[in-house]
């Protein structure tokens, strides 16, 4: 064993054991390291949003090349603390108006180009297995999800069964996927742990 | 102006990225990069209110003497001290950068990889369902997590083969495919009621009309 001398092993260390400490229970020092955790999440990304997009826009854009309507911009989303105080509360409702806006028109522009090539990539040459059966399971599960289409109909209700099935595979798989994420975590920290902090294995 | 005002800033801005992502005028005059910018500008500030409201949550446990109030002097030190931090040397400053790579992140993934044994026991209750789906869930589950891993293709060689060529590219494709084909109907509906004016959750009220 080498145990590290670099501070910044000993910090994630320490960071990392104080958060296993809740596997055994509520305590102290889980709540300390929720707490830290979420005050600096807070603050790093205002930092960072405020650095990368908000300064520039006031001062190299609207001040420095003349591009006013960012001033326009700034006024919109601070307009969001109106909702502090009550009887102008309703302001608040034009930034939130805005960012709904906006989403809407993405999803309106790019989501048919998606949706539609996930329909031409099923309606294939039905020629190989592989083809029949994705064929089958996004009718069936498109099926299942049909709730103005009678269920006891021994057909509708035979096709949304095997859908049914497609569903939990997919869930299933996506189940399986994110179990193996999170373990790939904990190895990585494990890894931090063993290796970078205690030397483990090392001469 | 309650409502009409920000329901005209609704329909004006899905038209302007609508206008701006069809039409070759938008893209020439740079609409879509303005609006993405303006979008960014708002949602930073809008961050600014998560602060705010934490400060103000967060004083008043401290100001009664609630349960736990020590965490809360504790997250206000740290938020303001880091928010100093980042003001003086801003987020790519190199103090900054360091809490942020040696704790910040650290910190996010112990807690995420937390989940790992949380998620173990979930399966574990899955399992006692003894139902056909329940079943099909989780031996798919361990199927694709033994394709996944080593272990898989230690134990037998095609275990691979057959949970990534099969298994997620046709079985789960197909699953995946039909709930994700309702959603993205679904989310088309939404944005078109939108649009249209029929839809107005974000205005507050009932939302529908």
């Amino acid at each position: 064993m080498n145990i590290s001398t670099d501070p910044a092993i000993w910090t994630q260390a320490i960071c990392i054991l104080a958060v296993y400490t809740y596997l055994y229970k509520d305590n102290p020092i889980w709540r300390l390291a929720e707490t830290v955790y979420l005050a600096l999440a807070t603050t790093y990304w205002f930092v960072f949003y405020f650095f990368t997009y908000i300064q520039p826009a006031i001062v190299d854009k609207a001040i420095g090349e003349g591009e006013w309507h960012y001033f326009l911009a700034v006024i919109l989303g601070l307009m969001i603390f109106f909702r502090y105080i009550p009887s102008v509360a309703w302001l608040a409702r034009y930034p939130m108006s805005f960012w709904v806006g906006y989403g809407t028109g993405y999803i309106l522009s790019f989501e048919p180009a998606v949706w539609l090539t996930q329909i031409t990539s099923t309606f294939l040459a039905l020629n190989s297995i592989q083809n029949i059966l994705i064929f089958i399971g996004v009718l069936s599960t498109l099926t299942y999800f049909f709730f103005t289409l009678a269920k006891e109909n021994p057909v509708v209700g035979g096709v949304a069964e095997v859908g049914k099935w497609y569903i939990m595979i997919a869930l299933g798989s996506a189940f399986g996927n994110t179990v193996l994420y999170r373990w790939n975590l904990f190895v990585a920290r494990a890894n931090t742990l063993l290796f970078d902090w205690l030397g483990v294995g090392q001469a | 102006m309650r409502k009409e005002g920000p329901m005209i800033v609704t329909v004006l801005s899905s038209l302007v990225v609508l206008f701006s992502n069809y039409f070759f005028l938008g893209q020439q005059w740079g609409l879509t990069d303005r609006l993405d910018y303006w979008f960014n500008i708002s949602y930073g500030i809008a961050l600014a209110l998560g602060f705010v409201n934490l400060t103000i949550i967060h004083w008043k446990y401290v100001q009664r003497r609630r349960e736990g109030w020590v965490y809360s002097v504790i997250l206000l030190l740290v938020m303001y001290g880091y928010l100093l931090l980042g003001i003086v040397e801003q987020h790519t400053g190199p103090t900054f950068s360091w809490i942020y790579d040696n704790m910040m992140t650290v910190l996010g993934a112990a807690v995420f990889s937390l989940l790992a044994f949380l998620i173990s026991s979930a399966a574990y209750r899955a399992f006692r369902i003894r139902t056909k789906e329940a079943t099909i869930l989780l031996v798919c589950a361990i199927f694709i997590l033994l394709a996944r891993a080593p272990i898989g293709d230690a134990i037998w060689s095609r275990w691979s083969y057959w949970g990534n060529e099969w298994f997620m590219g046709v079985l789960n494709t197909a699953g995946y495919r039909g709930i994700l084909l309702g959603a993205y109907v679904g989310a088309f509906a939404v944005a078109l009621r939108i649009l249209l004016g029929l839809e107005r959750a974000h205005l507050g009220g009932t939302g529908t009309q």
